[in-house]
């Protein structure tokens, strides 16, 4: 049964690519935007230094030293730099997923002035004088970028309200954590129980934690936009999912371990051929693809929240 | 000496039968002791008031950590007499000394330091006359944050490393020997407080130790094992240790023990049951520097080499024939400090334990010579990457030392210098780091192989001797035939800073394609050292000219159809003493090249793509 929902929020990411597209060039936005330092700093140390080959070789820590020590504010620029970042990369986050969200969900009434229950567009947009099928997917494209906007704008207050909700469970769930990783820490002295807990337990818990809380998260925010509850009502609701919910553990399990997958991929091309620009290229393709499973993800778990509700 | 453990109270009562030959051309009267386990006595000690009761990192963590040595009985007797430790020292007819002890603080007068003591015998010793005095002692062991003393290990079992444990005669150096003058009246006695940032000096003898433990434990001690004996409970483990100037045991019921055999060489490797899966690489890195370093220094005498994996303040350290280690649970195998840390240890076997330099006046001599050949060891056995290999981010043993030095106020702290009075970290910089980087500038300045010669040369020329900084220029010196004061006074004795750089270039059009290049190099800092300049031209030949860096500033001009396009001070990387090597190239404009800011780029955003999708999941 979860594979039905994995599948339905693959197929509906497919019908709607611009919903990865924006996804994935709003990252590689951010992600240009905080490297232009990286790029000022190497360029005047750099440049005219004749060691632009031998640093693209590889890794020169007495090289590295010298660049970071002619450059004394590159590090302290990439730490400010998240000063901005992750509050806009918060509210980005809980914004876009309900764009996402509102995108992807079956029509109840046609509020959007759009399209059918399959989200598909309807006849005057798809062009009723007997439109190619090109023209069918532009138009479909559109409807789509537009419900994305539409929902991001309706919802996004809403979503963020209800994200920082969602950091009282991450609280607790870490304080929980750290609790246990303390008796624990009483239990198993010395060393060898210390590696155990710290360098074992302790982070694959706080991991579980954070998915498990996401996961609620996730299913919130479903309710806030798909279900049109109410924001503490679409936080209670979220807290039981991963209770009351096989398919909801399951749907979120299949897309973290792809989206992982897909996450680490990139990061394994960096270590061996990290910045060519070929290689580059092929990152860029699973981070295109990452930015694929995020709607997919949503979109499984939009289905299976409507298939509820019903 | 035969001294009994006794666990529960952390102590070890000994009796020590001491012979000692006066070596000066006068008559002595006066002995000198250290006694160093009271430097865990008080606050008040000279080496708690440095450290503030913290070494590397360890500190103490029961209510009662002190340690202390006290002298219960010390006498004269006939040093033809056999040692009887079972008969009483009291049945000895002769005048106690211990009324003529008196403590001394010869390097800060700090009247609370009980580190070093004075007696004045009841007569004099001859020149060449053989004396012995048979003491009794009491050594209470302090919970173990500098080097020595107990820890209960994660089993819940006691730990010992008995390391500065007795009452141990210093050094008497006479006219000629150091830097006592060959015309000096008489020779003057050598001792140093116990310092925070100091190790050791002590003269060569023998050592025969019993030494008497709970039967359960496993027993490392300097030297060979000649026999053991157990009764009631006890076990009675005797040790010899023959041209030594130290003695150090561990005794623990956890120790897992390991041997391999090394052509003349016992290696024994006692591992804490946790740490068992590196019982290889502990014996493995103590036979490669066995073999590298009678390779390239001189034959290891000795017949016996014990690695201890020890626990917390008591690991990397050395005592002769007798090395402790260090490292974790779980240690990856690209990580290879426990390698580094034991390539170390077995190093001072050498500048420590057999050349015998004072640690505390010119630690540097075994400290930095010792880390210049483990890093050459390192760098030579393990690659690039020797001391970190983690796929694309690979650390060499050489480069640490370096960074260590080049970007930590390069300016300060000579190597000549008393342990006790760096200040501000530079202890460990000029003691460790900057001399490897010396001494590895001089092996690339003349050659791997002159450098062999020089220092199997200093080997076997000083080897029990207490060589000088002095004594090891004149080797380096008379090895290659070269003057060397200019190398010694700038970078060990001084703290000259190397960084040249590569100003400009320009280039001027004349008539008939003719160009004039002229590259502008600066000595930017007080320190001067040769150096190549490999000038690069638009048709892709290339000239190297030898400047000797005294200048300030200094202009190479070229005239001729072909620009200067790239000019490179030092391009083989010669000098590891350039504290700034990025601003020795330059490239002319036309030249200029932002590929690698570019890739930086590339790299920089799919980090933080990556970043932000793992952030994603956070929120």
């Amino acid at each position: 049964m979860s594979l039905y929902y994995i599948k339905s929020g693959f197929e509906s990411a497919k019908a709607r690519p611009t919903l990865t597209v924006i996804m994935y060039v709003s990252n590689l936005i951010m992600g240009i935007l905080l490297s232009i330092p990286v790029l000022a700093a190497f360029s005047k140390a750099t440049a005219e230094s004749g060691y632009a080959n031998d640093l693209s070789q590889g890794f020169d820590i007495t090289l590295w030293a010298d660049i970071l020590e002619n450059s004394p504010s590159f590090l302290p620029t990439l730490i400010a730099q998240l000063f901005w970042v992750l509050p806009v990369l918060f509210v980005w986050k809980m914004a876009s997923s309900a764009g996402l969200i509102h995108a992807q969900m079956k029509e109840i009434e046609d509020q959007d002035g759009a399209p059918d229950q399959d989200g598909t567009p309807d006849e005057s947009e798809a062009g009723a004088a007997g439109a190619d099928e090109r023209s069918q997917r532009l138009a479909r494209n559109r409807n789509t970028t537009r419900r994305f906007w539409v929902g991001l704008g309706s919802n996004a207050l809403k979503s963020t309200a209800l994200g920082f909700l969602y950091l009282v469970p991450t609280v607790i769930a870490i304080l929980i954590v750290s609790v246990i990783g303390l008796v624990l820490a009483q239990v198993a002295v010395g060393e060898v129980g210390t590696f155990w807990v710290q360098a074992v337990f302790l982070p694959l818990a706080l991991f579980m934690c954070v998915a498990f809380i996401d996961m609620m998260h996730d299913f919130g925010r479903v309710e806030l936009v798909a279900g049109r509850k109410g924001i503490m009502d679409s936080w209670f609701a979220g807290l039981k999912w991963p209770f009351h919910s096989g398919n909801a553990n399951s749907i979120y399990i299949g897309w973290m371990v792809l989206g992982i997958v897909f996450l680490f991929i990139p990061f394994m091309l960096d270590l061996s051929s990290g910045g060519l620009f070929i290689a580059f290229v092929f990152q860029q393709l699973f981070l295109a693809a990452r930015a694929f499973i995020t709607v997919g993800w949503l979109g499984s778990e939009v289905k299976l929240v409507e298939d509820t509700l019903e | 000496m035969d001294v009994t453990l006794r666990p529960e109270s952390n102590s070890i009562d000994g009796k020590q039968r001491l012979t000692w030959r006066n070596p000066d051309s006068v008559p002595v009267k006066e002995l000198q002791f250290h006694m160093y386990l009271n430097a865990f006595k008080n606050k008040e000690t000279t080496f708690m008031k440095e450290s503030g009761g913290v070494h590397r990192g360890a500190s103490a963590t029961v209510k009662d950590p002190w340690g202390s040595i006290q002298i219960s009985s010390m006498k004269m007797v006939n040093p033809m007499d056999d040692f009887r430790p079972e008969i009483p020292l009291g049945s000895n007819s002769a005048e106690d000394l211990v009324d003529r002890i008196t403590f001394i603080q010869p390097d800060d007068g700090n009247l609370a330091d009980e580190t070093v003591f004075s007696i004045q015998l009841p007569r004099e010793v001859a020149p060449g006359e053989t004396i012995a005095l048979e003491i009794l002692f009491e050594s209470r062991l302090p919970e173990i944050v500098a080097r020595t003393g107990w820890k209960t290990a994660d089993t819940g079992n006691p730990f010992y490393f008995v390391g500065q444990w007795f009452p141990k005669i210093a050094v008497l150096e006479v006219p000629g020997q150091r830097y006592i003058p060959e015309d000096a009246e008489k020779g003057v006695w050598n001792a140093h407080q116990f310092h925070v940032n100091s190790e050791f000096y002590a003269d060569f003898g023998k050592y025969d130790v019993t030494m008497r433990v709970p039967e359960s434990y496993v027993v490392g001690a300097s030297g060979v094992q000649m026999e053991t004996s157990t009764e009631n409970g006890m076990k009675a483990v005797r040790f010899e240790a023959d041209d030594v100037h130290d003695f150090a045991w561990t005794a623990s019921p956890d120790y897992l023990e390991f041997n391999q055999q090394w052509r003349h060489v016992n290696v024994r490797a006692l591992i804490q049951p946790a740490h068992k899966g590196q019982a290889q690489r502990h014996l493995d890195a103590a036979i490669t520097a066995l073999e590298k370093y009678d390779a390239w220094v001189g034959e290891y005498p000795y017949t016996s080499l014990t690695v201890v994996d020890a626990i917390g303040g008591s690991n990397g350290m050395e005592y002769p024939t007798l090395i402790t280690a260090g490292t974790n649970y779980g240690l990856p195998t690209w990580s290879r400090f426990l390698e580094l840390v034991i390539i170390h240890e077995f190093g001072h076997q050498y500048f420590y334990g057999l050349l015998a330099s004072n640690e505390f006046e010119e630690a540097w001599l075994d400290e930095g010579m010792n880390s210049y050949i483990e890093s050459r060891i390192m760098d030579e056995t393990y690659g690039p990457g020797a001391a970190i290999s983690l796929g694309p981010f690979k650390l060499g043993d050489i480069e640490l030392q370096r960074l260590s030095y080049a970007k930590q106020r390069p300016s300060s702290g000579a190597l000549v210098t008393n342990s006790w009075e760096h200040v501000g970290g530079d202890y460990g910089k000029s003691t460790y780091s900057k001399p490897a980087t010396v001494m590895n500038t001089l092996e690339r300045y003349w050659g791997w192989d002159m450098q062999q010669r020089f220092l199997k040369a200093y080997y076997e020329r000083w080897r029990f001797k207490h060589p000088t900084t002095r004594d090891l220029q004149s080797i380096a010196e008379e090895v290659s035939g070269t003057d060397l004061e200019w190398f010694f006074s700038q970078f060990v004795y001084g703290t000259a800073v190397v960084d040249y750089s590569v100003d400009s270039i320009l280039i001027t059009d004349k008539e008939d394609d003719q160009f004039v290049s002229r590259v502008r190099v600066h000595r930017e800092q007080d320190g001067v050292f040769p150096t190549t300049l490999r000038l690069r031209f638009d048709d892709g030949t290339t000239e190297d000219v030898l400047w000797d860096g005294a200048e300030r500033w200094k202009d190479f001009r070229r005239e001729g159809t072909h620009k200067i396009v790239e000019a490179y001070l030092d391009p083989d990387f010669n000098n590891l003493l350039d504290v700034n090597r990025l601003n020795n190239r330059k490239v002319a404009a036309s030249e200029s090249d932002n590929s690698f800011a570019r890739l930086a780029q590339r790299r920089a955003i799919m980090i933080y793509q990556t970043l932000f999708y793992v952030l994603s999941g956070l929120f």
